[in-house]
């Protein structure tokens, strides 16, 4: 490809050729084709970096970038940004000295001696470019540069490169905000900003006067954490208007957000204080500025200023995704507007808001307050089962003695079967609060269920004595309503009295299955206690490969975590059976288990012949973080099944160990199916990420012009 | 579900369909039935035929070997054929026995422990079981004694109706009529099993076949057994008297129906000839069978 010329060099001369041609698109097809950039070719490059047209010049930029260092073409590059007419030619080197990064850095160092100031700027673009720490050195040489212009870009370029090495700029940044040419320091202080430096108070205050200045030092002012900070921004919110309000709101939300109480209660005295205009242009913001994070702040600075339109705003807002969760953080409840405020949410025709009401009553309350409790026990009446789950949710965090009633009747057989569960749980959390008021509720009559909910929970016993309250459950396991014996069994299972296995063990022979499960469940908690070795022999019968799976599965699963000896033979087995319900359940229970032989049936699923197995033991050895699991996961690279091998991959991904990353290669050679190769590759990649080396090229090999 | 098909004539069974039909019976449950039964499987399956929108029963036998939820189905086509009606207080020569001359001996076995558990093994809609409550309640020897009466059934629907305790007036046909009085009361059409005997009766869904399960009953005093056996062929009834020989504590007694015995089934047990029944007892420990 290249010929030697008269004096000894070698030109590529089909690339000569093609430089010279008419047709743009042909001189860049001749780049993009030149592969073997050597000493001779940089003539050529330069050409085609001088070209007139821009896609030859960025075409050329990326033949640089490919190349391999040649330090030739990097004083080429350099002598590019000497005067001259080709304006397309110098910002071609510029791109290109700032894409070749570290090669580049030292040698535009030595450049900024000769350059003229021109020169010396474009210099400066490039290093800044470079985005490399390196690079800051020369730029701090150069903040003091005799030229103006020079200054500027190199205070520009100290912030660009800043988020490399955020500290050393801002430490030179800072040296410039006492210059004496304004728009420096505007730009020192706007990187400063970008950089989100925190600036003392008394460093700011000197800069309050500068017109120049002004909405950058707001932004500072935002970002100090200085309570003194708060006046100028509380005074410029009610003078300033339009995107300068923006720029005021956008500070003191950075100022207020997770403020300190110190900071907060001067917020709430200098904010009450400031227009209605400005409080309704600010609520304004929070319904549809741009960018969200105008919104947030704007949502901060009305919750500060703790007006009704604030709150109204705040509680609007919960309603938002993207607001919701600033919108609830700065609902102050223990203001009773707020509370009236969603307490009149109740009444709206939204199901959505009423639950979202009655869930951030339920949360944000931190001493229960009765007209909050008053109206969320309401909700439990209302005709959507959302706000009736929800009222159940918020009862009992903030529930009273006055909800026991109430939500015990909820666990009537006659009443929807879908809010049994948070009426359980309800009722669960109200007994154990007041468990005296629960047994009186008890004492006169409750919904066979509430008993055994409240026998199960409250730490007194409920009948007068620990036999009576199991007697109570035991009866309860004969009625006829499956419910009820359920509830029973998950009661007798966290009773602290001997004698409820006999009846639990019972249990598992009744006809409904959702009975029969919670006789396993309660056996597994049985299993954990002073019954253990009884319970752990019944479980062990259940976890029978043969057995009813939707029982042994849950037998299993209660087996994982007893600490019993004959606990693994049994996960073991069952890992072993053909039913892949069973195998998947034991294979899951295992990585719990306390014995450290567990590793050996997790490797033997591996062999099962349903796929779903061995990928459920993929998992288990995975979350082991063992080099033998390890070991077995690379070997699952070669298992019959693909999408056993892709799981393989994705978690040798996940594992990021750089000692698999050779058998990934290996294995994408030779691996045929394409959801397995991208998952491969996608491993490959996200370790490469991971340790910050990514080419996008590979290297170029020997040629003929090296 | 097609109404107007369950509208329709009702399915008719051949011999050869109720072969096949009898033969999964029995390889699930060891239930046997011989071909005068075929009626009863026409009468009965009929109306399953009919609700899963089936053409005949030909169709009904894919359904049960095949489909997804064949075994479920066949649950529901052995609880329809084996149902059979009960009542109160059935076979009071036996009881009379069970209570004069067994209670007696097993409240001295049981002195100590002052614990008494009876098994209603096949117990159908729960008459029998609450039969041996109130039996075992009025019983003089037995006061302060932990009473326990467990029901089991193959049939989930026949021991949710057990547990539901409410009884039309059929099933009192020989109750007398101060136990009625004392021990049911009224409830909406029918009467239903007050709570100081409901509270005694624990009903459970059990195969018999299965031992493994069976032995959730834990261990128990006396085992009524009655007008079951006749259901299993002879293999199955061999297994059968197995588990329940299994769940007795030694001494304790097997009653069967009257038309059933353990011969060329067991020689486990020991025959107890009683004034007015003959009865099966486990050896107690030490004893010679």
């Amino acid at each position: 490809m290249a010929d030697p010329t008269e004096d000894g060099a070698s030109v590529d001369r089909p690339l000569a050729v093609a430089l010279r041609a008419f047709d743009p698109e042909l001189r860049r097809r001749a780049v993009a084709e030149l592969t073997d950039v050597a000493v001779e070719t940089v003539p050529l490059l330069m050409q085609a970096l001088a070209d007139e047209d821009w896609r030859v010049r960025k075409e050329a930029v990326s033949a640089v970038v490919a190349a391999p260092p040649i330090p030739e073409l990097v004083t080429a590059l350099i002598g590019a940004l000497e005067p001259g007419d080709n304006v397309g030619l110098r910002n071609a080197a510029v791109d290109a000295l700032a894409a070749l990064g570290l090669e580049s850095i030292r040698e535009l160092s030595a450049a900024m001696v000769h350059l003229d100031a021109d020169g010396r700027k474009l210099a400066v673009d490039a290093l800044a470019r470079t985005g490399r720490a390196e690079a800051l050195v020369v730029l701090r040489g150069v903040l003091d540069d005799g030229d103006a212009n020079v200054r500027m870009a190199a205070i520009e370029g100290t912030s660009a490169i800043g988020v490399a090495c955020a500290d050393k700029a801002i430490e030179l940044l800072d040296g410039c905000l006492s210059r004496a040419e304004p728009v420096e320091r505007l730009a020192a202080l706007a990187g400063l900003n970008r950089l989100g430096a925190q600036l003392a108070w008394e460093q700011l205050e000197p800069l309050l006067g500068d017109r120049d200045l002004t909405e950058e030092v707001w932004t500072a002012l935002g970002k100090s954490g200085d309570v003194r900070a708060l006046a100028p921004l509380a005074e410029s919110l009610d003078a300033a208007m339009g995107g300068r309000r923006h720029v005021v709101v956008g500070a003191l939300g950075d100022l207020l957000w997770g403020a300190d109480e110190a900071l907060a209660a001067r917020g709430r005295e200098l904010l009450g204080r400031v227009s209605g205009e400005a409080v309704r242009e600010v609520a304004c913001l929070v319904a549809s500025a741009e960018p969200l994070a105008l919104r947030r702040a704007a949502l901060v600075v009305l919750g500060v200023t703790g007006t009704g339109l604030g709150t109204r705003t705040l509680v609007d807002a919960l309603l938002d995704d993207s607001l919701c969760a600033d919108a609830e953080a700065w609902l102050n409840l223990s203001d009773p507007t707020v509370r009236d405020e969603l307490i009149q949410r109740l009444a709206s025709g939204d199901p959505r808001e009423r639950a979202i009401a009655v869930e951030v009553l339920g949360r944000r309350l931190t001493t229960p307050a009765q007209d909050a409790v008053a109206a969320v026990q309401r909700a439990l009446d209302d005709e959507d089962e959302g706000v009736r789950i929800a009222a159940l949710a918020a009862l009992t965090r903030i529930g009273g003695p006055a909800s026991l009633e109430r939500v015990a009747a909820l666990l009537d057989p006659s009443q929807p079967s879908s809010l049994r569960p948070d009426a359980e749980a309800a009722l669960a959390a109200l007994a154990q609060r007041h468990p005296e008021q629960a047994l009186e509720v008890f004492a006169r009559g409750l919904p066979p269920a509430a008993g055994a909910v409240i026998i199960a929970s409250c730490p007194l016993t409920a009948t007068g004595s620990r036999e009576g309250d199991r007697a109570y459950l035991v009866l309860l396991l004969s009625d006829q309503a499956a419910y009820h014996r359920r509830v029973a069994l998950d009661a007798l299972a966290r009773l602290p009295a001997p004698g409820s296995l006999d009846a639990i063990v019972f249990a598992l022979s009744d006809e409904e299955l959702d009975v029969r499960q919670a006789a396993v469940r309660a056996l597994g908690r049985l299993a954990e206690g002073a019954a253990a070795p009884v319970a752990v022999s019944r479980l062990l019968e259940l976890a029978q490969p043969d057995a009813e799976a939707e029982l042994c599965t849950l037998a299993l699963a209660a087996l994982a975590k007893v600490r019993d000896p004959r606990a693994l033979p049994a996960l073991r087995a069952a890992a072993r059976a053909p039913r892949a319900a069973i195998a998947v359940a034991a294979v899951e229970a295992l990585p719990t288990l306390a014995d450290p032989r567990r590793l050996d049936p997790l490797v033997e699923a591996l062999s099962h012949p349903e796929p779903e197995v061995a990928k459920a033991a993929l998992h288990g050895l995975a979350s082991q973080r063992d080099a033998r699991a390890r070991a077995h996961i690379g070997a699952c690279l070669d298992h019959e099944a693909w999408d056993v091998r892709r799981l393989a991959a994705d978690l040798i991904a996940q594992d990021g160990d750089p000692a698999t990353m050779d058998l990934l290669r290996s294995k994408l050679g030779s691996e045929t199916e394409p959801l397995v190769r991208e998952a491969l590759t996608r491993a490959l990649e996200s370790n490469e990420q991971v340790g910050g080396v990514r080419r996008t090229r590979p290297p170029p090999g020997p040629g003929p012009g090296r | 579900m097609s109404s107007a098909r369950s509208l329709g004539p009702r399915a008719r069974l051949r011999s050869d369909e109720f072969r096949l039909l009898r033969d999964l019976v029995n390889d699930h449950a060891g239930l046997t039935f011989d071909e005068s039964a075929l009626y009863v499987f026409e009468r009965r399956l009929a109306e399953r035929v009919a609700q899963l929108d089936l053409r005949g029963f030909d169709e009904y036998y894919k359904f049960l070997r095949f489909n997804v939820r064949g075994l479920a189905e066949l649950e529901e086509a052995i609880d329809a054929i084996t149902t059979k009606e009960t009542y109160f207080f059935r076979q009071d020569y036996q009881l009379r026995a069970f209570c004069d001359e067994v209670v007696p001996r097993i409240a001295q076995a049981q002195k100590d422990s002052r614990r008494l558990t009876v098994w209603s093994a096949g117990c159908s809609s729960g008459e029998e079981a609450y039969t041996l409550a109130i039996l075992l309640l009025e019983h003089p020897l037995l006061a302060g004694f932990d009473i326990k009466v467990i029901g089991s059934d193959l049939s989930r629907s026949s021991i949710a109706f057990a547990r539901r305790g409410v009884y039309r007036e059929s099933s009192f046909r020989t109750t007398p009529e101060e136990l009625r009085r004392r021990y049911f009361e009224a409830d909406g059409t029918g009467h239903r099993v007050v709570d100081s005997v409901r509270r005694l009766c624990h009903f459970g869904n059990l195969n018999l076949l299965d031992g493994q399960r069976a032995a959730v009953v834990g261990r128990v005093d006396a085992v009524f057994c009655r007008n079951v056996l006749i259901y299993f062929d002879v293999r199955s009834r061999r297994k059968v008297i197995d588990n329940l020989h299994q769940r007795l504590l030694p001494g304790g007694f097997l009653l069967l129906g009257h038309s059933e015995s353990l011969i060329n089934v067991t020689t486990a047990f020991e025959l107890v000839h009683l004034r007015e029944d003959l009865v099966y007892r486990k050896p107690a420990l030490g004893a010679q069978t």
